[in-house]
């Protein structure tokens, strides 16, 4: 499923954070949205989640905005910065509320937590998850619908080493599964071996976006060289 | 809709609330159940006892006055979803946001009305329980006491259905807390003594209560440190028209407040 972004637009007061941003994210590849801290990443994600209303321009997933589709949740999973948890909520009802809530069933739930290792702690409270379990509970919680389209907002922040190689190879797991993936990040080397695109943004603008394939070249033989170059850091 | 529903059931069960909800209806019951032990007549100041009319109706009013606690219950039920940020990921399940302030509402609504049965019940017996230990007969037929006290209880699901939309309104969960509390314990009392102005408490929320419920204490005990005669409360059937019109503007306030707000 293709999602289009067109003429994104949305000024908080005096301050414009994302100006008449267009893109396309296609499907079966993993697409980086990457850009500076303040570039305009998480306030276009949840634009795309209807989460934030745009001034101006649309997204949409298969021509539908994400509040006309018929289940949201199925066909749109996301893990945002900042989705919090019920403290005294055990991580195994969190999933199975949200499960209820979609209309998935207990077992979905339960599916879904072994999928992401979530079963491991499904019966802490999440008031005494580590950030790194917190994540996998949102990505656990997104993936609940099973859904075409995974948005993720700097997934691997929290997670250790172990857990961002793991998070890579079940991200290009489900990219190799036709689905679309589009994962939001301000390090660089972390997405390095993730994406097949880039979408690169900054102060609310698109800076480029194409295969990463077309933009290592011998000079710059790293996508952090590459990045640095385009939006004018050093080296 | 009867999914969104069932996962409000599902959260309040999950986030122990109505384990706070079950102690708070019991508290209150065994409260008056204490007070009718204690018995009217040894308050201070000293009242009518049980076996009067009045006597018995302080006591019912008494519960009556603790309806602002379930009205908490329901501020937290949606404060607290901005509070612990799970606000997100219920209006990604549900971005069409107007449903899952619906489905809240009628969760918390049927919540409140379990909450006040229970809290009435516990209430009931305990006043029936103190007046056979006492070895007196209660000042109100039984038939009376059983109609005020299922009043209270659709009261105390009224109230409910105002604090969730209090919370909605508000969101932040402490200013929202602060603000039922203050407005029923406080503002309304405040009110009562300011001159031409207390003229509109019969139609304020606690004024509806009190002609719903028949408690006439508190405005008499204004009128009486005042100096004034007593505010005319409305007649029972005109405050619970009232009520019902107050949760029908909270109801419209708590489904149109998210609708257009930004969840960043």
């Amino acid at each position: 499923m293709k999602i289009e972004v067109r003429g994104l637009t949305k000024t908080f007061g005096q301050v414009t954070a994302v100006s008449d941003l267009s893109f396309d994210v296609v499907p079966g590849a993993v697409t980086g949205f990457l850009g500076p801290n303040g570039a305009g990443k998480t306030t276009t994600m949840r634009m795309m989640l209807d989460l934030i209303a745009p001034g101006s321009g649309t997204v949409t997933y298969a021509g539908r905005r994400y509040s006309d589709l018929k289940r949201p949740s199925a066909t749109v999973g996301a893990v945002l910065d900042g989705a919090g948890f019920h403290p005294a909520c055990t991580a195994r009802d969190h999933l199975r509320l949200y499960a209820r809530m979609g209309g998935y069933g207990r077992a979905r739930a339960a599916e879904v937590a072994d999928l992401t290792g979530v079963s491991a702690f499904g019966g802490r409270a999440t008031r005494a998850l580590s950030t790194g379990m917190r994540q996998r509970l949102n990505l656990a919680t997104a993936l609940l619908g099973d859904p075409r389209v995974l948005l993720l907002d700097e997934p691997s922040n929290g997670l250790d080493p172990e857990g961002i190689a793991w998070l890579r190879g079940f991200l290009r797991g489900l990219a190799a599964e036709g689905r679309t993936v589009l994962v939001s990040s301000h390090v660089l080397t972390e997405v390095e071996n993730l994406v097949d695109h880039v979408v690169v943004i900054r102060d609310g603008r698109l800076v480029l976006t194409r295969p990463v394939a077309e933009l290592i070249t011998p000079e710059r033989p790293t996508l952090e060289e590459a990045f640095l170059h385009l939006t004018g850091g050093s080296p | 809709m009867t999914a969104l529903v069932a996962a409000e059931w599902l959260r309040l069960k999950s986030s122990r609330l109505w384990l706070w909800g079950l102690l708070a209806a019991v508290g209150s019951g065994l409260l008056i159940g204490l007070a009718a032990l204690v018995g009217p007549e040894n308050f201070n100041p000293p009242m009518p006892g049980l076996d009067t009319e009045q006597g018995t109706r302080v006591l019912l009013g008494l519960l009556g006055f603790t309806v602002f606690v379930p009205a908490l219950f329901g501020t937290t039920a949606v404060a607290g979803e901005y509070r612990h940020r799970t606000v997100t990921t219920t209006a990604l399940f549900a971005p069409r946001r107007w449903t899952w302030l619906v489905a809240k509402l009628a969760a918390y609504t049927a919540a409140g009305l379990a909450y006040g049965l229970l809290a009435v019940t516990v209430a009931g017996g305990s006043i029936f329980g103190a007046a056979a230990l006492k070895g007196v007969t209660l000042g109100l037929p039984a038939g009376a006491v059983a109609a005020l006290l299922g009043r209270i209880a659709l009261t105390m699901a009224v109230y409910t259905l105002l604090g969730v939309a209090v919370g909605a309104l508000l969101r932040n969960q402490v200013t929202a807390l602060l603000v039922v509390g203050a407005y029923f314990y406080m503002i309304e009392t405040a009110l009562m003594l300011v001159p031409g102005v207390n003229g509109l408490y019969p139609f304020l929320p606690g004024g509806a209560t009190a002609a719903l419920t028949s408690f006439t204490y508190l405005s008499e005990a204004v009128a009486t440190q005042t100096g004034s005669s007593a505010t005319a409360l409305l007649p029972a059937a005109a405050g619970g028209a009232v009520l019902v019109g107050y949760a029908l503007v909270a109801a419209a306030i708590a489904v149109a407040a998210p609708l257009r707000r930004d969840i960043a």
